[in-house]
């Protein structure tokens, strides 16, 4: 435990961002241990996705800093931090609609020669070769997550549920080192949402270190190691689903909230 | 010194008929997520309907005809709205399509009308004003009953928005849709108000160019458009108030250019001026809050 | 019928410069998400610098002139004006894809474009103003010793087989994980970003092969014109290569061609050589260039994926063969969804 915390795959330091006066983020500090799934849990608007974005690049924050495996990635846009080994999906799924799922999954490999045009018309048989064994790669992901027979659809048909499974495909293609995930269930069937969960720990088995955020806490509680708890932009608290149950202020803040509201639904 | 305030008497002149203009364009555009690059055509139709009803129809007096063709130019803009952009800008969430579909209507509008008014250089039939030494400018009269109206305007426009419940309205649709949406808005009818004073103030500006200029042709509105876009740009894309301003630079800079450079570039030095900012503020010199 | 066998070998040569033209707003467009308003200005300075590079030195006298002219043989001077003009599109796409939001890259490239515009009116220093370049040498005519007409042949083969490349070229680029990054980033730039590719960088790529696309056809049509001024183009006519794209099919190379065909022959060419032979007014010509707005809005209505549709590539493309796995699927994924 002492050396996942001493050595963490990606930390925060102090990261804040507001929008137009409204403080979104206001401070977030954390560690996300190696080779665990750690869960981001706090109450609508805390701002977890925007954390998970500002990690990510997508939005430049205000002030801060961001560290994935030792690098120092603040203020790096996008494309660079992914290059590090970073992979996020999206809260509301964000597939690229008018391509097939399999090139999908092909288009998120990593270090390919054939997105250099040099490489396309000087070396056309190693590029082509390349090709054919990504296709291979990518269908065999694609078999394991119950999406082989849906290959050469185009993305923007899939349903909801397929879309999150796309997503995560997608990410895993790339073989990061860190994945985070932005609700990864919301919104689909129980059954599917049991096989997300086993994914996702066999990803965690793979060696795969993964934040996910996650409203609901049964499940929390079932897969995720660690939980970090936000609260307006804040970190609140970090430790194991059992300990911060123990915590007057979280449950003041948060699980109060959420537990009653599950039991409500 | 004494070319120079000439000059600058010019740019106020000019600066009438691109607030004009400007204004029209800012205000559809606040409504919308897309540029009505047709914007120049409809200018072109105020200044060419006038014509028509000035030399070729009723033989109405100048001053009579180009109200009512600034009318109809503004029932022209609904109707564009309602039967051509609006079922594509619902349609398609991208909206380079629909401003793809305007360059199509621009090029519609341009070319029935080389058709009906040839390409030749028109003028209106109205006695020839002689300019007058004004201070320190040089105004003819004609010239400055069209600032004169245009600054009566742009007041009327202020007093609409801010205090009239149809300009309150105008505002809350532009500043945020979804919000006006679920405020019991009527959307449709507030549209095509903003509509029909967009194409308003494009045929009267149209028409306050060709005075300015003393002439029109079917295309001499669409070499001004980037003159136009120029203000709506400085001040903000969809802010009024904005446009009025950079309206005002815009002409000052204009006018006054020809006493440094070449007057042949001077519809430029306005635009370059954009750009150059536009490249350290991008979001525009007047950012509008809750537009993203 | 001479005169109509001559008209009918320019009516081609159009479809096929167009057809290059079309090609590279595809690119830019259909397959790179970029609203390349500013296009017909890369048309305008390929033929400019195909000018330019094949005209002798002329010094400036009474407002005619060029500033340079490099006297180079036609052939070479095409494809080089091509690489500076995608060279030029290329620094276009660097200062301004790097900070504007979409609405005002687009209002700025047609800004752009009118400002050029306006500026090669007003200039003599460099391309003559409203005179413009005048007897660009028509290229190998001196030394085959043809005249026109056989050139007009001739060189309708040379723009035949440029186009033929070309075409070969778009369809690698396009079938290349290069071309599959381009579509990502149409699809979803953010996205595009997110799995680690740098999208400004491939933005001024395909905006520099998009110039260069547009500088031959630009190129081809000022030698045909052995002339090129402010006149012989707008930055408005970009409608007209958007419309070949949209009509022939987005994303489609062989919808290019189709669509440059349709508008060559049945609403530009077809129409000037029957108002200017028979009808003797060039109204009919102007209405059909007014049509072509409206059959770009029906065509966009009605089919918006144009009459050759961009071809998905099925797993087969990518593997050589059938796939082998079995058949997995997930059963839960045939559940009913929640919302
Ligand atoms: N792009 C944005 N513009 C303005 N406000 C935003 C934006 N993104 C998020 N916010 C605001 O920031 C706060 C946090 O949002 P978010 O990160 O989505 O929360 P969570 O994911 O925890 O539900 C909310 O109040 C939200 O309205
Ligand atoms: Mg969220």
């Amino acid at each position: 435990m002492a050396n996942e915390l001493t050595n963490p795959i990606l930390s925060t330091r102090d990261l804040k961002k507001s929008f137009l006066g409204v403080t979104a983020v206001n401070g977030a500090t954390f560690d996300v241990p190696r080779n665990l799934i750690t869960a981001l849990i706090g109450p609508n608007g805390a701002g977890k996705t925007t954390v998970v974005s500002l990690i990510s690049g997508q939005i430049k924050a205000d002030s801060g800093q961001v560290s994935i495996d030792g690098v120092d990635v603040s203020g790096w846009p996008a494309h660079r931090i992914s290059q590090q080994g970073l992979m996020r999906t999206f809260q509301l799924s964000r597939e690229l609609g008018g391509m097939t799922v399999l090139e999908n999954l092909m288009v998120s490999a990593r270090r390919q020669s054939g997105e250099n045009l040099l490489n396309v018309f000087l070396r056309p048989g190693a590029v082509k070769k390349e090709e054919q064994a990504l296709a291979e790669r990518a269908l065999e992901i694609l078999n394991r997550y119950g999406l082989y027979h849906l290959r050469d659809s185009r993305a923007q048909a899939l349903s909801g549920g397929q879309k999150k499974l796309l997503e995560i495909s997608r990410a895993v293609i790339a073989d990061p080192k860190i994945l985070l995930l932005d609700e990864p269930m919301a919104g689909v069937n129980p059954a599917l949402i049991e096989k997300i969960g086993e994914y996702i720990i066999d990803l965690r088995n793979g060696g795969m270190s993964i934040l996910m955020i996650e409203h609901n806490l049964g499940i929390v509680e079932k897969i995720c190691d660690n939980v970090i708890v936000l609260a307006e932009g804040r970190t609140l608290a970090t430790g194991k689903m059992s300990e911060l149950r123990e915590n007057e202020e979280v449950v003041r803040a948060y699980l109060g909230e959420v537990i009653n509201a599950d039991n409500g639904r | 010194m004494h070319l120079f305030w000439i000059d600058f008497g010019t740019g106020l002149a000019t600066a009438a008929v691109v607030a004009l203009a400007a204004t029209g364009l800012t205000l559809q555009f606040g409504i919308t997520n897309y540029i009505n690059f047709a914007y120049g055509d409809f200018m072109a139709l105020g200044a060419l309907l006038t014509f028509a009803l000035n030399n070729q129809a009723l033989h109405l007096n100048f001053w009579v005809a180009a109200p009512i063709a600034a009318i109809l130019v503004g029932v022209f803009a609904v109707i564009a709205n309602q039967f051509l952009l609006a079922p594509f800008a619902r349609r398609f969430s991208n909206p380079a399509l629909t401003m793809i579909v305007t360059f199509g209507l621009s090029l519609f509008m341009a070319n029935v009308a080389t058709v009906i008014w040839t390409g030749n250089t028109l003028f209106y039939r109205m006695p020839i004003s002689v300019d007058k030494k004004v201070g320190p400018f040089l105004w003819s009269p004609d010239v400055m009953v069209v600032m004169v109206f245009a600054v009566v305007v742009m007041i009327l426009i202020h007093l609409l928005l801010k205090m009239t419940r149809l300009g309150k309205m105008m505002r809350a649709l532009s500043d945020n849709t979804s919000l006006a949406l679920t405020s019991g808005i009527d959307v449709r009818q507030i549209t095509n108000v903003t509509w029909f004073m967009s194409g308003l103030l494009a045929g009267l500006g149209g028409i306050a160019l060709a005075v300015q200029e003393a002439n029109l042709t079917v295309t001499s509105a669409e070499s001004y458009l980037f003159v136009i876009f120029a203000a709506v740009i400085l001040g903000g894309i969809g802010s009024v108030y904005g446009a009025m301003l950079g309206a005002l630079a815009i002409g000052l800079l204009t006018e006054t250019a020809p006493l440094y450079i070449n007057a042949g570039y001077k519809l430029d030095v306005g635009f370059f001026i954009v750009i150059v900012l536009l490249l350290f503020r991008p979001q525009g010199l007047v950012p509008r809050l809750g537009r993203s | 019928m001479s005169a109509f066998f001559l008209f009918v070998m320019t009516m081609v040569f159009y479809v096929i410069v167009f057809w290059i033209g079309s090609l590279g707003l595809d690119l830019v467009w259909s397959r790179t998400g970029i609203p390349i308003f500013a296009y017909y200005l890369y048309v305008a300075i390929g033929a400019y610098l195909t000018g330019l590079f094949s005209l002798p030195h002329v010094p400036l006298q009474n407002g005619v002139g060029n500033l340079f002219g490099l006297d180079m043989p036609g052939l070479l001077a095409l494809p080089l004006a091509a690489v500076a003009t995608g060279v030029i599109a290329m620094g276009i796409g660097a200062v301004f894809l790097r900070r504007l939001r979409t609405d005002y890259l687009a209002v700025v490239m047609v800004a752009v474009a009118l400002v050029i515009w306006d500026f090669s009116q007003n200039d003599i220093t460099l391309v003559s103003g409203n005179t413009g370049l005048t007897n660009i040498p028509l290229p190998l005519a001196g030394v085959l010793k043809i005249n026109i007409n056989q050139w007009t042949y001739l060189y309708t083969g040379v723009a035949l087989v440029w186009a033929l490349a070309l075409w070969w070229v778009m369809k690698t680029v396009s079938n290349s994980p290069t071309g599959r990054v381009f579509r990502a980033i149409r699809d979803d730039s953010v996205v595009a970003a997110t799995i680690g590719k740098n999208v400004y960088r491939y933005q001024i790529l395909s905006m520099g092969i998009g110039g260069f696309y547009a500088a031959i056809a630009g190129g081809f049509l000022a030698q045909l014109a052995t002339s090129w001024n402010p006149s012989s183009w707008a930055p408005f006519e970009v409608f007209n290569v958007f419309t070949m794209v949209i009509v022939g099919g987005v994303g489609s190379n062989l919808g290019a061609l189709v669509g440059a065909a349709l508008l060559q022959v049945l609403f530009i060419q077809g129409p000037t050589y029957v108002a200017s032979n028979y009808l003797h007014s060039p109204t009919f010509e102007t209405l059909a260039a007014a049509a072509i707005g409206v059959l770009m809005w029906l065509s966009l209505w009605f089919r918006p994926q144009g009459a050759v549709p961009e071809k998905l590539k099925p797993t087969k493309w990518y593997l050589g063969r059938e796939p082998q796995l079995a058949e997995s699927i997930n059963p839960d994924l045939t559940v009913e969804e929640r919302a």
